[in-house]
């Protein structure tokens, strides 16, 4: 049937092409100069409207993706985990409570890590035990959690499974955190342990980990059984080994009974893990009747209701507002680093009537591990880039879609400009890299002096402009640079961290649509800082504070937006984050680019085009094919000038009247658009009232300066202006546009000489 | 000269033999028989000066314990010869008689008539059994079982060995057809765990190893290897077959032959190791149909697969060497020692209760002895526990025995199946240890060694080794050997070796690279262990991309790195060995000492020659998407290949109409215009 159709459309479409072969008369589309231009002209004319429409279209798209039947449910695609049944029968969670209580009393007897108890408690039920301590200075205090010097210990048990070689391993942690946090957690881990060690149909071995210090213990802890050294933090390094980890689950409890069990999925760099490990605990809780949600929010059925969909959109936006800040979001985060599938299981107590005990858990965990027991392979068949807009449904990330595709303009770069924009390519770099450096240097103010960016932008750019000043040429050449900087830097940051490539471009584009340097200054510049990176942060502190239904103050909001930033900084240095340096190194230099062609300071240099355009010309009288000269067109303002008959004189014109500005030093601000104005042969006799052959230098708005070149330059040519054709007359544009110091000229009825409208 | 006349025939015929098949050897045979005339001369002039060091109280059967060379010195290669001194002997001459007399007794009973006449004397052929059982300080127990068929019979020989008895046929076909001198082959399924059960018996690594010496007759190593593994493939119903030339090594120090003749060619040497494979019932049974009692009587009842199966490690071996008969080696026979080593778990066997007996071990008692055995015994290792403090045996025993066992002086409860008191009134025998308390600390075992791939990505890594060596004040040297599979490209020159954060220079590289597809690394390196030290190993890799073809079923599940052997020479000193003073019964000694691993016999007892065997690695090499998302990308790709090659195409390409060609007068014509300057017609 299939065939069928694709043959039959097959034949359609050959017989169409053929037609359209046969009715185009051998021409390509495009090769056709007038089609092209066209063409070119359409983009260009409609460049506004089609990046408009492209933004609105992604942005609209990307909201619809939490429309549930825009989404696919999940389901499960290892066959290891999905055919296969397992009990779950663990039957001590009184007793794992129990222990909880006896660790939480030597947890506060100790002041921190019962080393001692654990170890004694992990091998009296059956573990091989080991620890491990780990010290590390921050490179500035830390004060939402008050540490500054870290030292610490972690214990962990592993379960030999009978008759494997310790290939491979699973891990089951529990951070040890200070306060009455998570003892329930370590009782049922303990619990766990104590009842998987007395199964036999284990395969892997089960490693089970107490780490203190939460991230920290945990990076020392991965550091050390990878062998791998990123961060400079010192561990003791480890005894015993389970081969390579498939799978790991981080455990938070706080409470004896809970209402749900929230999936935390975001780790560092904003990694996921496998979808089969969110569709594992999805088929748990299903199977065993436990609440489940995810970014705390239960999953709602009135999806077609408008409160259903902004709900989805809620938690979808959750995930993307966790996932672009990179850090990791539980102690599972950081082994997604290493290939390990991991996620963070907490216990959530709400006011909620129906509550769940820890036994329940401790069978969701019992068949959790025991479908990763069964697995053959990693998990590698489900998605490992996607969005959830609850717990059931989710959006694959496939292609990311671009939203700056519009913006890139058809311009081209000319070779002078190239060594031009260096020098404010060069600057905006140093200045990230400043930005990066510098808090880390100067730790003990550092804090106070964060939020610098837009300062130090207003500031740093001050100097940078005038330095970066140039032609108008300069500006467009800086533009398409920093335009095709954008889009490679946002399409690489979507491959890694889709969430954060969107919100980067959600901000970015517009400002890499609308700047150039004849735009209104302070409303831009006000519009740019808006939308510079360290503003988009302090929205997104904001928005995501609304999306978790606690609206903060505007101070509190400050607050938490100069922690945030410390914690970005501390997550890359301890963890390897990589937003930090990635905002600080590359996206903000590429927006102080676009802050620079804000302010582009005009600065005219001479130069002589006047022989290539001559060469150029000859040749073109020669009767050179299209595109199939030797001789490179003149380029102006980053485009070449075109073949065409009308074309090149044109660009011809445009190319003198630049040359001609130039020349006379105009300042920027009297410089002309001139690709925005047709410029036009005047055809012969004049059907139009022009203005004589002496209008040109006695017309009033001309500027002097450019008067005066433009008078030796018809010296040079050997034509004064009494030789000028009398049968040439200076029109007014047609375009009606009449720009400062707006004027017509023409000249030249022999070849070489070129004819040129200046408005 | 008597052993050297004896040999001479049976080297002759022998080299007949492969004349008749090969039609090569012509030149060789008198040369090669010349050269096992040298070899037998000098041991038997070694045997009169190894008399010296003759053990008193061996045990009856004498067995040879052949280990020509130290590690140390096979690793410089220089010296062959002074090391043959350092043989020890076990045995008496009493025990020998009686051994005959037996042996004698025993054929009586099935004596199938029908022998034909033949130049060889009669083959005299021994079986025993013996079970030893350890408790564990974790709790755990360990089972270690051993049948031992001797045969006083020449498989090289030129009469085909046709009558079997004890000695399973199939075996008996596979040395005499690929010249097999020794054979040894065990199947793991589980990692011995040194840090809670100490050193065992008989070490072997996870998954398959095979390693044999062929005879020097043999011209084909190689090809012999590959029929031969396969044929073992089909006896022992294990994927042997998967051995070829990517996992063999032919290592240059790490083995000797164990049994008698010391050739230490290695190029008739095989080692091969596969990881991966899964031992299970179906290779338990064929290895229990060569025992002469089947499952049927004696200790082979107790392996039932249910239970053994059912354990936290289970190893079985076989081993085929060529042993003296007596202590002038006049005779040899040969010995195959099959070995099945199990360990149950105290939580999951055991329900956490510290108290086992052989019903709660095998499900199975004792009723009687195997009916072929010579010898049929159990022996408790009451080592820890001399006084009965630490736990109680029941049914007690006065019979003990003390052994070495690995460097170890250990004490032994005897039981002896072929005594009707044996089993009691109740007419079976149902062991029970109970343990009286139950602490279990992690042992502190001399010599252990970890190994582990460092990093992360799938790019590079580092396989980082770690051998502790926790003696207080001795060091050892140990001979490593690593193989490593071509698809990991070993940066040699990162090769690293640290003791206590010192460099720590091996006195022996051997280095053979990989070559792709065809055969791995081979890494031999010689180190000497410091003291109460950790010595780290560490060498960079990077991941192979594979052929599609190449990968697995499951590759994303990881490629498995063979696991590295270490082995050493193991002496403690501070033991004196008071033979005389003994009160135990020097007769009763498990075979477990008369080692079946490689031992290594010092001078003095109390050395010994261990190896250590590493957990293999499980690397993940970067692997393709294999799934549905692969091909919907390849589809995709290919769509917007062709939709956006033919667009491209019809929107760019630019046609021209060509002119019909000029003629030649025209082309002259443009010719001569275009040197003139005017424009071509």
């Amino acid at each position: 049937m299939q065939v069928d159709v694709t043959g039959f459309k097959l034949e359609r479409a050959s017989s169409v092409s053929g037609n359209f072969v046969a009715t185009d008369n051998n021409m390509g589309l495009l090769s056709d100069p007038n089609r092209r231009r066209a063409l070119i002209s359409l983009l260009t004319r409609l460049n506004a409207p089609i990046c408009v429409v492209c933004y609105m279209a992604g942005v609209a798209w990307f909201m619809g993706l939490a429309f549930e039947p825009f989404t696919l449910r999940t389901y499960m695609s290892e066959n290891a985990m999905g055919s296969t049944m397992v009990e779950e029968r663990f039957p001590a969670g009184e007793k794992a409570l129990a222990t909880g209580r006896e660790f939480a009393a030597h947890k506060k007897k100790a002041g921190g890590m019962p080393v001692d108890w654990l170890v004694k408690t992990m091998q009296s039920r059956g573990l091989e035990v080991f620890t491990q301590r780990f010290s590390r200075t921050l490179p500035f205090p830390d004060e939402n959690k008050e540490r500054y010097m870290v030292k610490g210990t972690n214990v962990y048990g592993i379960l030999r499974a009978p008759r494997a070689s310790r290939t491979e391993a699973l891990v089951l942690s529990a951070p040890c955190t200070p306060g009455d946090n998570n003892n329930q957690a370590v009782g049922l881990l303990l619990g766990l342990a104590q009842y998987f060690r007395s199964q036999v149909f284990w395969a892997k071995d089960i490693i089970f980990l107490v780490n203190e210090h939460d991230l920290i213990g945990m990076q020392a802890w991965l550091e050390s059984y990878h062998h791998t050294n990123t961060t400079g933090m010192d561990w003791s390094p480890l005894q015993g080994r389970g081969g390579s980890i498939q799978a790991a689950l981080s455990l938070e409890l706080s409470s004896d009974v809970i209402t749900s069990l929230d999936l935390v999925l975001e780790g560092l760099n904003g990694q996921l893990p496998n979808l089969d490990l969110a569709n594992l605990f999805y088929a748990f809780c299903q199977k065993i009747g436990v609440l489940c949600t995810t970014q705390g929010k239960l999953q709602r059925n009135d999806w077609d209701s408008v409160s259903g969909y902004s709900h989805a959109v809620q938690t979808m936006m959750l995930m993307v507002m966790k996932q672009a800040s990179g850090r990791s979001w539980g102690d599972h985060g950081l082994f997604l680093r290493y290939h390990i599938e991991a996620a963070t299981i907490k216990g959530i107590n709400s006011f909620r009537q129906y509550k769940t005990d820890i036994t329940t858990i401790g069978r969701l965990m019992e068949g959790m591990y025991r479908k990763l027991n069964n697995l053959l392979e990693r998990l590698h068949q489900s998605y490992f880039f996607y969005l959830m807009p609850s717990l059931s449904h989710f959006v694959s990330i496939a292609p990311p879609p671009r939203t700056e595709d519009g913006v890139v303009d058809p311009e081209q770069m000319s070779s002078p400009g190239v060594l031009s924009v260096l020098t404010p390519l060069v600057i905006s770099h140093l200045t990230g890299v400043a930005l990066y450096t510098l808090p880390i240097r100067f730790q003990e103010m550092a804090v106070e002096h964060f939020p610098v960016s837009e300062t130090e932008a207003v500031v740093l750019t001050a100097i940078a402009a005038p330095v970066g000043g140039g032609t108008e040429q300069g500006w467009k050449v800086l533009k398409l640079v920093a335009v095709l900087y954008l889009a490679v830097l946002l399409g690489c940051t979507a491959l890694i961290n889709f969430s954060l490539g969107f919100i980067l471009a959600i901000t970015l584009v517009p400002v890499a649509a609308f700047v150039t340097p004849h735009v209104p200054k302070f409303l831009s510049a006000f519009v740019m800082i808006v939308l510079s990176p360290a503003c988009t942060l302090l929205f997104s502190v904001f928005f995501f504070q609304e999306l978790q239904e606690m609206p903060i103050s505007f101070l509190d909001g400050w607050m938490l937006y100069l922690s945030v930033i410390s914690q970005g900084i501390l997550d890359h240095c301890l963890y390897g984050s990589l937003v930090y340096p990635l905002i600080a190194l590359l996206v903000y230099p590429c927006w102080l680019i676009f802050w620079n062609i804000l302010f582009w300071k005009f600065v005219f240099t001479g130069g002589n085009v006047n022989d290539s355009l001559t060469h150029w010309r000859d040749w073109k009288r020669r009767g050179c094919g299209f595109g199939q000269s030797a001789v490179t067109p003149p380029v102006l303002g980053g485009g070449a000038v075109s073949w065409g008959e009308r074309g090149g004189e044109e660009g011809a014109l445009q190319v003198l009247l630049e040359q001609l500005a130039g020349d006379a030093g105009l300042p920027g601000g009297d410089q002309v658009e001139v690709r925005r104005v047709p410029v036009l042969l005047h055809p012969v006799g004049g059907q139009r009232p022009g203005l004589g052959a002496q209008a040109l230098t006695d017309h009033p708005a001309l500027h002097p300066r450019v008067e005066t070149v433009l008078q030796k330059h018809l010296k040079n040519q050997g034509v004064g202006s009494k030789h000028l054709n009398p049968q040439h007359s200076f029109l007014p544009s047609q375009s009606g546009r009449v720009l400062r110091g707006g004027l017509s000229i023409a000249c030249f009825n022999r070849p070489g000489e070129l004819q040129a409208e200046l408005l | 000269m008597e052993a050297a006349d004896w040999f001479i025939p049976r080297v002759t015929r022998n080299a007949e033999v492969n004349h008749r098949r090969k039609r090569k050897m012509a030149v060789h045979s008198c040369s090669y028989s010349a050269l096992l005339l040298i070899i037998c001369s000098v041991s038997v002039f070694i045997f009169a000066d190894s008399q010296d060091t003759t053990l008193s109280g061996g045990h009856h059967a004498a067995a040879v314990e052949d280990n020509p060379q130290a590690a140390t010195e096979a690793a410089a290669k220089t010296s062959e010869q002074p090391a043959v001194e350092e043989r020890s002997w076990e045995a008496t001459e009493v025990e020998e008689a009686t051994l005959h007399e037996a042996a004698a007794d025993k054929r009586d009973t099935p004596a199938p008539e029908t022998e034909a006449p033949s130049p060889i004397p009669q083959p005299k052929d021994d079986f025993q059994e013996e079970l030893v059982i350890r408790p564990l300080h974790s709790g755990d127990i360990y089972a270690s079982f051993q049948f031992r068929t001797l045969w006083e019979t020449d498989f090289m020989s030129g009469n085909k060995v046709s009558h079997y008895r004890l000695f399973p046929k199939s075996l008996g076909q596979v040395i005499s057809k690929f010249s097999v001198r020794e054979l040894h082959i065990s199947f793991t399924q589980g990692y011995w765990r040194t840090m809670q059960w100490g050193q065992p018996f008989q070490p072997a690594p996870p998954g398959a190893e095979l390693w044999v010496w062929f005879q020097d007759s043999v011209t084909d190593v190689d090809g012999t290897w590959k029929e031969l593994t396969n044929v073992l493939s089909g006896i022992f119903c294990a994927s042997l077959n998967f051995i070829d030339s990517t996992n063999t090594v032919q290592p240059s120090a790490s083995f000797k032959p164990l049994g008698i003749g010391n050739v230490t060619d290695h190029r008739f040497l095989r080692y091969a190791t596969l990881p991966l494979e899964i031992v299970c019932t179906e290779n338990l049974t064929p290895w229990k149909k060569l025992l002469p009692c089947g499952s049927k009587a004696g200790l082979t009842v107790l392996l039932k697969s249910e239970k053994l199966f059912h354990s936290s490690f289970h190893s079985q071996a076989v081993h085929i060497r060529p042993v003296c008969q007596d202590w002038q080696c006049k005779t040899t026979s040969w010995e195959l020692r099959q070995t099945l080593n199990v360990v149950f778990d105290l939580h999951t066997s055991g329900q956490g209760k510290r108290e086992w007996s052989l019903f709660k071990m095998f499900s199975r008692t004792l009723t009687e002895a195997c009916p072929l055995a010579s010898s049929s015994k159990i022996y408790i290792d009451i080592t820890d526990d001399p006084q009965g403090e630490l736990f109680e045996l029941s049914p007690a025993t006065p019979l003990l025995s003390q052994a070495m066992v690995l460097g170890d002086r250990r004490t032994f409860s005897v039981y002896d199946l072929t005594q009707p008191v044996t089993f009691g009134t109740v007419r079976s025998l149902n062991l029970l240890i109970r343990w009286k308390s139950s602490e279990g600390d992690m042992l502190r075992p001399l010599l252990h060694a970890e190994r582990y791939v460092a990093g992360y990505g799938l790019q590079t890594g580092e396989i980082h080794t770690l051998m502790y060596n926790n003696h207080p004040y001795r060091s050892f040297p140990v001979l490593l050997l690593d193989t490593v599979p071509w698809y990991l490209r070993l940066y040699i020159h990162t090769l690293t070796v640290t003791s206590k954060g010192k460099d720590n220079k091996p006195s022996y590289i051997h280095y053979q690279p990989s070559k792709d597809r065809l055969r791995p690394h081979l890494l031999e390196m010689l180190i000497q262990l410091p003291p109460n030290s950790v010595t780290e190993v560490t060498v960079e890799f990077e991941r192979a991309l594979l052929k599609w073809t190449e990968y697995t079923p499951d590759p994303n599940h990881g490629f498995y790195v063979g696991n590295q052997l270490s082995c050493t020479e193991h002496c403690r000193h501070g033991y004196k060995h008071n033979d005389g003073s003994s009160t135990f019964q020097q007769l009763e000694r498990p075979m477990i000492t008369f080692s079946i691993s490689p031992s290594f016999p010092c001078k003095e007892e109390s050395s010994f020659f261990v190896r250590v065997y590493t957990e293999p690695l499980l690397v993940n090499l970067p692997t393709p998407d294999f799934s549905m998302p692969y091909n919907v990308i390849c589809l995709t790709c290919t769509v917007v290949a062709v939709g956006y090659g033919s667009l491209y195409n019809l929107l760019t390409r630019s046609f021209q109409i060509e002119e019909p060609s000029p003629g030649l007068a025209k082309r002259l014509a443009n010719i001569i215009r275009k040197m003139r300057g005017v424009p071509p017609l």
